[in-house]
């Protein structure tokens, strides 16, 4: 049995337009141990996803499928026990730091109140464990910062106490959402390799939610790739990152404007990312992708389980190597 | 339905937004509705008031009655006629208060914060004295110091409104001044009044728009508040603080005072509900868009 | 830090009472027309020594400046001028008048907060439903009404017809004046054990109290309801959540805390608008406090009084704002270090 399993979630929220699926029959799966990787674009539904494990969704969303953590199907928890789950057993990482912390608590505070909610700790208890966390993550002056507030921390350090804080209860999942978004670039691989540490010396599964390609690679040992709310490609990150087997993965590797490019051209991906207003007919990526066949407008792609733990939602095998690009230059004229 | 306004003017997606949301609200609707009954009131009243507003001719302290609806006061005077006649005071009065509060206060506000140094110190210092003072107050000191009739009262009531709109306007400019787009203006030669006129005007038309909407209702306030006080109208007009005045006096009688009341109160409730549904309108935060975010 | 706070609001506040007091010197001198002339009336035509005397006598023969001084020094020991009406100092009118209306406006106050503040949360906690809805018809109906015209219908339907309230004045027929501690006949009753005079006093400070408070509730409502709502779509309200906080916890000391801080501002204001408001409402209730002081002040146009009155009240109004600003700073500790 997985740490996470999620089994055909659709998420729908009522939009000024009516109500709108945001996440269309997701299946994911987590081991104990393990960092798997969720990409997409912004609108693709993978932070409503990840909140959904917490059922965090806001009002008036419906949902179907399951979302079982340890066996237990969190969407037919019950509010209690659902509290009881969220920051003790799975935890959560914002994007935003600065926005995540509340600016009128203390560090300190804020470090430990879910900890002795949980866990009924005492006062003095939790401060000691509160110094403890901030050595964790690598914070300097750990007595100093318990009595500070947010805004006495730089944008890194203010990540690291949000992931201090996610750690306080010892969670068995921990999901970041674009952990490193918000932070500058010389930051990023110092929180990343933070992460990665922690779920080596915890055993605690990781979901990592980000857009950006190139820290999947660093981090994920496995990867979803998301596009309009559903799964369209996943499998081993080395090896969906080396030969995608989906336009859209594609695409995006080859938008990266960094790594191992091989001499290719760098090529934006055309047009806009699917609005849940504006889903196109059959599969949602077709207008945008340079495979389109006639019934890619009409026909959704399943996900097919290829080889190797692969699968991808696409017809289309895109693995021609370079003749790939060949194949695009000839599309535009030349 | 093409979006245009009845100018031929097309109108901004700004624009089309409010005017979709805000009459969506049955607030404002109300508002409006009432608003535009006592404009007509005011604009009518000499044809459809009963008597004339300062003619004693009938039984004194009369209650309400078929004939006199709203009953008489101590002099004799139909009360129903006055409290109509008082509309042609108070509702222009406040029109014409916000108007000068507004030119003077928007005007030293953006001077202040286009000019900065000097001039914005010397503006904010004189905007935070008159905010020191609570507003009836100040109004009440600076009528007593001039003498009281109606004129100088609504010479205090400009005194003490316009730093509100300075200080709106202030902040508008301030935020423009250094944006991105008078930047960019400059950069292609646009001299930077201009560009700063042109982002200006359509982001400050709309705070300023809600702050005056909302002001014409403490406008009538505080008109009818001084005269309350016997520092604005003179009898005989038929002011309607003045009225509710007489009618504290002559306690028993309570319609002498009651239906006045009743008038101020419609009067800003009206104004009040169209502000309020305005500043909801435009005020992003709590317009639907906002539960939308990027997930 | 929270020292250096706390004296820089304080010399901002000093340096707003010396304009105040300028403003009221200036429009002291605003009046048309000669003083001398207005105080001697037909004497001024007649006699110049007289006038040339009076003007000596109140300094008025000296240079602007000069004045000013005079007036601040005046100032500066409680010489407010003197009432015309009741021919006393200013300032002795104040000191016997202030207490009824602080136990006015300290009642109001109470009142508003409570109500103003509980309704609020409710409004943002039930948003867009029927009782957010009527809250704001209410709200909006509060601050729209005439506070003069409430005071009298309150008083007519409330009082004398349905005698739900006791008659104006601040106790009732049986009930003798507590010995004088705070000059607030409630405190003092209850100081003194005296509990029918208590009850007495509370009857009587409780309707003119509701209706001053109308107002203010009206703004805490509203501006409550923003605030807090403002504050429920942070994000750390949602991780605050995420951290599996029961829900009270979460109000209490995730989002009240934050939300306060906004309103704070406006206890201030309100409490100003409720000590102005008492010119409004006092002279109905026959409350004598300040408030009918300004009001029979302004009908006769005794300048000293409606001076000395405007005066205190910005006074007043000043140091809450003070009080509010250091309160501010001691419960957002961001604002310390602007």
């Amino acid at each position: 049995m997985s740490l996470l399993e999620i089994d055909g979630l659709a998420i729908a929220l009522p939009t000024r337009t009516g109500v709108r699926r945001l996440v269309d029959g997701v299946d994911l799966r987590v081991e104990a141990g393990e960092v798997v990787g969720l990409a997409g674009e912004s609108g693709s539904g993978k932070t409503l996803t990840a909140l959904s494990v917490l059922g965090l969704l806001p009002h008036g969303a419906q949902t179907g499928g399951q979302i079982r953590f340890d066996g237990r199907d969190v969407l037919a928890l019950r509010r209690r026990e659902l509290r009881r789950l969220r920051g003790a057993d799975v935890a959560i990482v914002f994007q935003d730091p600065t926005t995540a912390l509340h600016p009128m608590i203390d560090i300190g505070t804020q470090l430990t109140e879910h900890l002795r909610v949980h866990r009924g700790v005492s006062r003095k208890a939790a401060r000691a464990r509160a110094v403890e966390l901030l050595g964790l993550v690598r914070l300097p002056d750990s007595a100093q910062a318990l009595d500070a507030f947010a805004h006495h921390f730089s944008g890194g350090m203010k990540q690291r106490i949000a992931i201090a804080i996610a750690l306080a209860c010892e969670p068995r999942l921990l999901i970041a959402d674009e952990p490193t978004t918000a932070l500058d670039v010389t930051v990023q691989a110092g929180i990343l390799q933070l992460l990665d540490r922690l779920r080596r010396e915890t055993g605690m599964g990781v979901v990592l939610i980000t857009h950006d390609l190139a820290v999947m690679n660093v981090t994920a040992d496995r990867l979803y790739v998301m596009y309009a709310g559903r799964i369209v490609e996943e499998g081993a990150t080395r090896g969906v990152l080396d030969s995608p087997r989906h336009p859209y993965t594609r695409a995006l590797l080859d938008a990266l404007p960094e790594g191992d490019r091989h001499g290719r051209p760098l090529l934006p991906i055309p047009g806009e990312p699917a609005t849940p207003e504006a889903r196109p007919a059959g599969c949602p990526f077709h207008p945008r992708c340079v495979h389109a066949r006639p019934e890619c407008s009409s026909r959704v792609p399943e996900l097919v389980t290829l080889a190797g733990g692969r699968a991808a939602a696409c017809p289309v095998d895109p693995l021609r190597g370079d003749g790939w690009s060949v194949e695009l230059a000839r599309h535009r004229g030349g | 339905m093409s979006a245009h306004t009845a100018a031929g003017i097309p109108l901004t997606r700004r624009q089309r937004r409010l005017t979709r949301s805000a009459w969506r609200q049955p607030l404002a609707v109300i508002g409006l509705s009432i608003a535009s009954v006592w404009l007509a009131i005011a604009a009518l009243a000499p044809l459809i008031a009963p008597t004339d507003p300062i003619l004693q001719e009938s039984g004194r302290f009369l209650a309400p009655s078929a004939e006199h609806l709203m009953g008489t006061d101590g002099l004799g005077r139909d009360v129903l006629s006055r409290v109509l006649y008082g509309a042609r005071i108070s509702i222009p009065l406040a029109f014409m208060l916000v108007g000068l509060s507004v030119t003077v206060g928007a005007t030293l506000g953006a001077a202040a914060g286009y000019v900065g140094g000097w001039l914005d110190e010397a503006v904010m210092r004189v905007v935070d004295l008159v905010f020191a003072f609570p507003p009836i107050i100040l109004a009440m000191a600076v009528v007593a110091a001039l003498g009281p009739d109606l004129r100088n009262a609504v010479l205090a009531i400009v005194v003490v409104s316009w730093p509100s709109y300075a200080r709106v306007t202030r902040s508008l400019v301030l935020s423009l001044r250094s944006s991105e787009y008078v930047a960019a203006s400059r950069l292609l030669g646009v001299s930077s009044a201009r560009a700063l006129v042109r982002e200006v005007l359509p982001n400050v038309a709309g705070p300023v728009l809600v702050l005056a909407t909302l002001e014409l209702g403490n406008a009538v306030l505080l008109l009818s508040g001084l005269s309350f006080l016997g520092l604005g109208a003179v009898p005989p007009s038929p002011e309607w603080g003045a009225m509710v005045s007489e009618g504290a006096r002559t306690f028993n009688f309570w319609w002498i005072g009651a239906f006045p009341g009743l008038a101020i109160l419609t009067v800003v409730l009206a104004f009040n509900f169209l502000g309020d549904s305005l500043r909801d309108a435009l005020d992003p935060q709590t317009s639907r868009a906002v539960r939308e975010r990027a997930l | 830090m929270l020292s250096r706070f706390v004296a820089r609001r304080f010399a901002a506040a000093v340096a707003l009472a010396f304009g105040v007091v300028l403003v009221a010197f200036l429009l002291t001198n605003l009046v048309p027309g000669d003083p001398a002339a207005a105080n001697l009336g037909q004497r001024a035509i007649e006699d110049p020594d007289a006038v040339a005397a009076f003007r000596r006598q109140y300094g008025l023969d000296q240079p602007l400046p000069v004045q000013f001084g005079r007036y601040l020094t005046n100032l500066l020991t409680g010489d407010l001028g003197r009432s015309q009406q009741t021919n006393r100092p200013v300032r002795t009118d104040l000191a016997e008048f202030g207490p009824a209306s602080a136990e006015l406006a300290l009642t109001a106050t109470a009142i508003s907060l409570v109500l103003g503040i509980g309704l609020g949360t409710l409004a943002a906690v039930r948003r867009d439903g029927p009782i957010d809805q009527a809250l704001r018809v209410v709200s909006l109906g509060g601050v729209s009404v005439p506070l003069f015209w409430l005071a009298l219908i309150a008083l007519y339907l409330l009082s004398f017809r349905l005698s739900l309230f006791p008659g104006a004045g601040r106790l009732g027929p049986g009930a003798p004046r507590p010995p004088s501690v705070t000059g607030m006949y409630t405190v003092d009753a209850a100081l003194a054990g005296d509990w029918a005079t208590f009850r007495s006093a509370l009857g009587h400070v409780l309707l003119p109290a509701m209706v001053l408070a109308a107002y203010t509730i009206g703004l805490l409502t509203r501006f409550t309801r923003s605030s807090v709502l403002e504050v429920l779509g942070n994000d750390y309200v949602r991780a605050a959540h995420a951290k599996g906080l029961p829900v009270r916890l979460v109000v209490r000391r995730h989002v009240m805390r934050a939300a306060l801080v906004p309103i704070i501002t406006v206890v201030g204001t309100a409490f100003a608008s409720l000590l102005a408001g008492t010119v409004l409402v006092e002279q109905i209730f026959s409350w004598p406090g300040i408030g009918s002081y300004a009001y029979r002040s302004a009908t006769t146009l005794d300048l000293p009084a409606i001076m000395g009155v405007s005066l205190f009240v910005a006074l007043v109004y000043i140091f809450v704002n003070f009080v509010v600003d250091v309160l501010y700073g001691v419960i957002d500790p961001r604002i310390r270090a602007s």
